[in-house]
């Protein structure tokens, strides 16, 4: 058996010192099924551009034409009417007049990549952002539209971008999660688990919610105090209990992981919370992602432990900006109401973190080897969401034409990709579906969107189907 | 079949004089057989055993209402020849004005030819030809539409059905236009045949207009065609070149356009092999593309050409030959099951039977043994697992491995099959197939509160062991079967076990394109669960593995159109009402092929049916696009449970062997199609499943046959000749060791720990806390403790989207998407959740507890309980006594740290997790 590339030698070595057998081996690595499949992959199908990613997913639909798609000509045609509505995309089919941006905009760093006065600090780091303005949705139903950007499908049960990663890659770490999901401390996002959930995948690959500081994942800990030794004690028989039932079913993979299983969680243990403690943190860094501030402390906290966990060997992190739709006032960027309002309220949780991040990533040397990816299961419209004849407050849904970006990974910085037409509504040049998305960013971890499959009913499954095209446009 | 092809279309004049032109010598037909010979291909058929120009029609009265068409109509008289039943007239219309009379199909009239024709030698094809055209009636409401259709059926002297077909001539369109149209048939040698017109669609309508009906044999060049020339075409060009979006717009499949040629002319000369470029690209290896065609393929088109190119069938379908990219009609599991006796092979083990002669018979021939019986305490293990998803007690234990009764066995076995605890462990296996939730998913994700009654009648039909047909039939369709009953509303709720999108925006569109989504999971599921066949892969292209059309999808959709998820209140056993989350049936809305899926571009309209693909039923229900709801559900319950269905018998028999081998004949439970895994034992698949049908369709006596066959009665232990010649194995050398399922797990720790809370039924326990965002919901878990608590687990109330950190842990799927087969999969979080979870810490505590009350007796005079306890904790989690130095350490541990530690740590050993 080829051995994975990931494990490297050093986890090789130390598993090899245990006499893990091979069987017992993809057991933990969550391989097993892969094998079953007949689908045997070498862990990177190509060298890979990054080695782990973030994904920061803005819920409710971020607005183009208020952040990073700068249309002048909108300005002009403000209280006009959208000259041909009659294909226009929207939830609520209500089409008003054409809405200017409510930030300026303006040119930025070297580069001089427009970025909109709604992100300040995220403009101080534009020429790291490789933007894309003409991504398309399949669909304006935030659901749907939520489980095609996470899993390249519209319906639940379908495997998130991050379990697939989990599946091609493995983990690099014995003792964290690999793929783990940070969602805004006001709510989960609708779906909730449907987001990053593995579907088919064997379910080790699902994303690892982390809710809490005191116990980040489920039973981390004994449900009630227990005495250390009493813990210590118990572990040993039950070792040696296996053990012996194991020396009477020599090879048995499935009982050797098992046993290997235990020896692995009693590391997560400690792992984890050296992981979620920021003690170690200078202060100008924990300042720096807005810690001290009630307004950014929640979006904060979670970039600092993103990048904590990759550090660790994590290799999928989702931060999720915005929660459960509905509500008032709303916990995303779901701006039906007053999108000025909506979007003024929000930017600010995110904007000092991410771009922190972004900072403490590429002063560590790690932006290089990193890929982020921000995007929002689709844009808004430049027209009002209002009767016709009115520029009202709200802006509506639009999947034909938004803006998402990607950064580090070796991508060229302070770019944009892919135009919308003079509204900001439809991609008119090279517009970029979610399937040529996910495409691209299996490609930067080294992965052929065409040869990850699966078998699951009838299908050698793909994150992509049958669609996707990588864009090669941003791809240095 | 329908109509798959590009009909042959004639010039708009009718016939005119015979003119002979050498292929074939049938008078005034010859144009239209021979017209291809224009095209270049030679359509071959012996001379006419039948026709009929239905000009002799006699003593009908002018329609004089129906003038504004400006064709002649006359009906009342009588056709010389045919028999007509039914309430409606005669009808003609004259097509040129001077008496070329045409037959209109009216209403519920059916034509039955009087005379018999001797057409029907076995093994040969036979033509059937027409033309056919709209009927003329330009005014509503009898105006023609594009779903009216006539169906030309070839009877047997016995009345039976030996070929059918539908056609649909489409609407007037202003001017009568016919096409020349037919099919062809086969033969059964069965005696004399004869014709049979009648409309698709009865009530108030024309089915079309028939003219120049005959009745050929295939030529001997024409059988040679069928039978050599037309598989090689089907395997190795269709694939490409067919239909309307054909390669190179050359289309292969009919003789027409094979005559007409690609986009660079013709690719076949008559006779002239050298001048075909057909034969010239396979010579120079250019087609098929990466595929050379194997010498005898290539020898059989060179002659083929040499003679003359003769065309048999009137259209090849791409679907009927299997190739190395895809299934056809002749795929293994599309067959009808085969007679298989088990074969007779040397047999040591006296519990053998005709299974093990099966398995042992091919164990043999690849040099291997089965392995010997296991020790009883094993065997009673595994049983209780398999059957009841519980562990037996320590008393169980001993008892079966005390009794030396040859019948001990089969005896266990009916007493757990009569267990109610069966029915829980197996309906939780078909819920897992069905992806039965109680919630809606998507982003409101709102509670079912009343889905329950599914999941509770699933365990009652399992307990009463309902006949599998039955069983299905009543899931399909028991509303309809059992009208106002509790029972029929709530199997049901199979259905609509799926997600649902309650949001849909008010754009255009966006709800057809939703409902679209729901009819595709749910034909997805109903294809995969029942058929084990991925029918939803047809909805925006033909299948592409297996013969599955669009059209085939669209047609069966039309079956769903109606089923539609509500809540109904239904009569309980005691006179109260029960609230039903079940079928709220609605008046279909008609269904079209979406062209690509998409609901902007509907093509064609399709009656309700079957799939063509599953051989030996017939995918034409007779349904027209009137059809209510429970006719059409009613329909296709009867089509999948037909015991012709050998599909249907093997998909469930597998599924049952997967369960008590670990893994099925067909590793695939879900798909028997091209992607799917053959069968290791294709006979023995074929024959359990003739047995089960032949034994009432009884899923316990079929359990009892497997249960008690030597092959599930082996040891797991590998051998090294096994693990030499069949690592995998698929021959069954050896049971397969089994992971239990989440279930099981948290189910056995319950019961040993004293705390199961055996009450069945009803509404569902729920660890998790309901938090309502308007209007969407959240299902947050928690731990709650107590009795009600603490039942079984298929009764945990099982919203979508929501983890259950142990359950999870242990591969426990979330019911958005079927899952024929479980992962099982060993992570650091498992070992966690076994270890730390709060419920299994409590359950050590009960379970200290239980012993202790119980106060076990200790050996000889010895006043110290604790040794007595140890053993107590060791019999009930693993059915043994601990050995000496699992004996003294328990001892030492439990000293020092109390019993429930002894038993935390005994929950979480491989032995009590992994069955033998």
């Amino acid at each position: 058996m080829n051995l994975p590339t990931p494990l490297s030698r050093r986890a090789f070595l130390d598993f090899s010192a245990t006499g893990l057998t091979a069987a017992a081996l993809a057991c933990l690595l969550g391989r097993e099924s892969r094998a079953a499949a007949g689908t045997a992959l070498p862990a990177a199908h190509h060298a890979p551009k990054a080695k782990r990613a973030i994904h920061i997913f803005l819920v409710g639909g971020l607005s183009q034409v208020d952040s990073f798609d700068y249309k002048p000509e909108l300005e002009a045609l403000h209280g006009k009417a959208l000259p041909d509505s009659s294909k226009v995309s929207t939830f609520s089919g209500a089409v008003g007049l054409l809405r200017r941006s409510d930030w300026s905009f303006r040119q930025r760093g070297q580069s001089g990549l427009w970025v909109s006065d709604l992100f300040p600090h995220l403009a101080t780091v534009a020429d790291e952002l490789t933007v894309v303005r003409s991504m398309v949705a399949d669909t304006s139903n935030h659901m749907p539209a939520m489980f095609q950007a996470n899993s390249g499908f519209q319906s639940n049960g379908y495997p998130s971008l991050g379990s697939w990663l989990s599946y091609g890659l493995g983990n690099e770490s014995d003792a964290l999660p690999t793929f783990v999901v940070l969602p805004d401390a006001r709510s989960q996002p609708n779906g909730g688990a449907s987001n990053w959930s593995s579907g088919f995948l064997p379910a080790t690959h699902q994303g690892v919610l982390f809710q809490s500081a005191t116990e980040p994942i489920r039973d981390l800990f004994p449900a009630q105090p227990t005495a250390a030794d009493a813990e210590r004690e118990g572990l040993g028989l039950l070792a040696r209990i296996n053990q012996s039932h194991l020396a009477g079913h020599p090879g048995d993979g499935l009982l050797t992981a098992r046993v290997r299983a235990y020896e692995l969680a009693a590391r997560m243990q400690t792992s984890i919370p050296e992981a979620t403690d920021f003690a170690d943190e200078p202060a100008f860094i924990t300042r720096s992602y807005g810690l001290d501030r009630p307004e950014t402390a929640d979006c904060g906290r979670r970039c600092l432990l993103a990048r904590r966990l990759l550090e660790r060997g994590t290799r999928f992190v989702q931060i999720y900006s915005g929660g459960a739709f509905g509500g008032k006032p709303r916990h995303g960027w779901d701006g039906h109401e007053d999108n000025r309002e909506n979007h003024q309220r929000e930017a600010p949780m995110i904007d000092q973190p991410i771009a922190a991040l972004i900072k403490d990533l590429k002063q560590r040397g790690m932006l290089e080897d990193t890929l982020l990816i921000f995007t929002t299961e689709f844009g808004r419209t430049p027209f009002a969401q209002s009767a016709a004849g009115v520029i009202g407050a709200g802006r509506d849904h639009n999947p034909q034409g938004f803006s998402v970006w990607l950064a580090g990974a070796g991508l060229k910085g302070g770019t944009a990709f892919g135009e919308t037409d003079d509204f900001g509504l439809r991609s008119v040049q090279d517009a970029v579906t979610w399937p040529d998305l996910h495409a691209t960013v299996l490609h930067l971890l080294g992965l052929d969107h065409e040869r990850l499959t699966y078998y699951h009913n009838g299908i050698q499954r793909r994150l992509t189907n049958v669609h996707g095209h990588l864009v090669k446009g941003i791809l240095a | 079949m329908t109509t798959r092809f590009d009909p042959v279309i004639l010039p708009a004049t009718p016939a005119g004089p015979a003119r002979r032109l050498g292929c074939v010598s049938l008078a005034w037909f010859g144009p239209l057989l021979c017209g291809m010979l224009l095209s270049g291909i030679e359509a071959a058929a012996d001379e006419a055993i039948f026709r009929e120009d239905f000009d002799g029609f006699r003593d009908g009265r002018q329609n004089a209402a129906q003038v504004d068409s400006g064709l002649r109509l006359s009906f009342g008289g009588s056709l010389p020849g045919w028999r007509r039943t039914g309430q409606g007239a005669v009808h003609v219309v004259d097509r040129s004005g001077a008496g070329d009379l045409a037959a209109m199909i009216w209403e519920d009239n059916i034509l039955t030819r009087e005379d018999g024709l001797a057409a029907n030698e076995r093994g040969r094809n036979y033509l059937v030809e027409y033309d056919l055209g709209p009927t003329v009636y330009a005014t509503p409401p009898q105006a023609s539409a594009a779903t009216d259709g006539l169906v030309i059926e070839v009877l047997r002297a016995d009345g039976s059905v030996l070929a059918a077909h539908q056609d649909r001539p489409g609407a007037w369109a202003g001017r009568q236009e016919f096409h020349r149209s037919g099919f062809d048939y086969r033969g059964d040698g069965s005696g004399p045949v004869r014709l049979q017109i009648r409309t698709l669609t009865r009530a108030g309508r024309f089915g079309g207009a028939v003219d120049n009906l005959i009745v050929a044999a295939h030529s001997p060049a024409a059988e040679h065609f069928n039978a050599q020339v037309a598989p090689v075409l089907a395997r190795n060009c269709l694939e490409c070149h067919h239909g309307s979006g054909a390669k190179g717009k050359l289309d292969l499949s009919t003789r027409d356009g094979a005559g007409r040629g690609g986009k660079s002319g013709p690719v076949l000369v008559p006779g002239d092999v050298a001048g075909s470029e057909l034969y010239a690209q396979i010579e120079a290896d250019e087609m098929p593309p990466k595929h050379p065609l194997p010498a005898a393929d290539r020898r059989i088109i060179r002659d083929w050409i040499k003679a003359g190119a003769t065309w048999g069938q009137r259209t090849l379908d791409p679907f009927v030959y299997s190739t190395g990219k895809r299934a056809g009609y002749d795929w293994w599991a599309l067959q009808p099951l085969r007679a298989v006796p088990p074969p007779d092979p040397e047999i040591s083990s006296a519990a053998a039977n005709e299974i093990d002669r099966f398995l042992v018979a091919k164990l043999q021939a690849s040099g291997l043994r089965p392995s010997p019986r296991a020790e009883p305490r094993v065997l009673v293990r595994r049983l209780f697992i398999d059957l009841t998803g519980l562990p037996p007690s320590p008393e169980e234990v001993e008892a079966f491995s005390r009794d030396p009764s040859p019948q001990a066995w089969a005896r266990l076995v009916d007493r757990l099959l009569a267990s109610t605890h069966y029915g829980e462990r197996w309906a939780r296996h078909w819920l897992d197939v069905v992806r039965f939730g109680e919630s809606d998913g998507y982003e409101y994700n709102g509670p079912r509160e009343a889905a329950w009654p599914y999941r509770d009648w699933v365990i009652r039909a399992l307990n009463a062991d309902l006949p599998y047909d039955e069983f299905v039939r009543l899931q399909l369709a028991g509303d309809a079967l059992r009208p106002g009953t509790f029972d029929g509303a709530a199997a049901t709720g199979f259905l609509v076990a799926g997600v649902q999108n309650k949001v849909a925006g008010a754009a255009k569109g966006m709800k057809e394109t939703q409902r679209q989504d729901e009819l595709e999971d749910l034909a997805g599921m109903i294809g995969q669960s029942l058929l084990g066949l991925t029918i939803n892969c047809a909805r925006c292209h033909d299948h592409k593995f297996d013969p599955i059309g669009t059209e085939d999808y669209y047609r069966f959709t039309a079956l769903l159109a109606g089923v539609r998820d509500g809540t109904r209140k239904m009569p309980g056993d005691d006179g109260t009402t029960v609230a039903v989350y079940t079928v709220m049936a609605e008046k279909p809305v008609p269904t079209h092929v979406l062209l690509r899926g998409d609901v902007a571009s509907p093509g064609v309209e399709v009656a309700p049916g079957g799939l063509r693909a599953v051989v030996g039923v017939k995918a034409d229900f007779g349904l027209g696009s009137e059809a209510g709801d429970a006719a059409r559900r009613t329909k296709l319950a009867a089509w999948v449970t037909d015991p012709g269905n050998g599909l249907f018998l093997r998909v469930i028999v597998n599924r049952i062997w997967h369960h008590h081998f670990g893994r099925g004949l067909v590793e695939t439970p879900g798909d028997f199609g091209f992607n799917g895994d053959r069968p290791s034992h294709p006979e023995l698949l074929d024959w359990l499943a003739g047995w089960f049908r032949d034994h009432g369709q009884s899923l316990k006596q079929l359990h009892r046959l497997i249960l008690t066959s030597a092959a599930y009665q082996q040891t797991s232990a590998p051998t090294d000749d096994g693990t030499r010649l069949d690592a995998a194995n698929r021959l069954l050398w050896r049971q397969n060791p089994r992971r239990v399922e989440a279930e099981v797990l948290r189910d056995s720790i319950l019961l040993v720990a004293g705390q199961l809370n055996p009450t069945p039924f009803g509404p569902g326990y729920r660890d998790v806390k309901i938090v309502e965002v308007s209007p969407a919901f959240y299902y947050l878990p928690t731990d709650p403790a107590g009795p009600e608590f603490n039942r079984r687990t298929v009764y945990r109330w099982c919203p979508r989207g929501q983890r259950s950190a142990l359950l999870d842990t242990f591969d426990c799927p979330d019911p958005s998407v079927q899952t024929p087969r479980r992962s099982v999969t060993t992570t650091p979080s498992q070992a966690l959740s076994q270890w730390n979870n709060a419920f299994v810490l409590r359950m050590a505590e009960s379970m200290a507890a239980r012993i202790a009350a119980e106060q076990p007796a200790a050996k000889g005079s010895d006043p110290d309980p604790l040794p007595a306890q140890v053993e107590r904790a060791w019999r009930l989690v693993l059915g043994r006594a601990p050995g000496g130095a699992e004996r003294s350490e328990s001892d030492a541990l439990v000293r020092r740290h109390g019993l429930a530690l002894l038993c935390r740590v005994l929950f979480n050993s491989n032995e009590f997790i992994v069955i033998e």
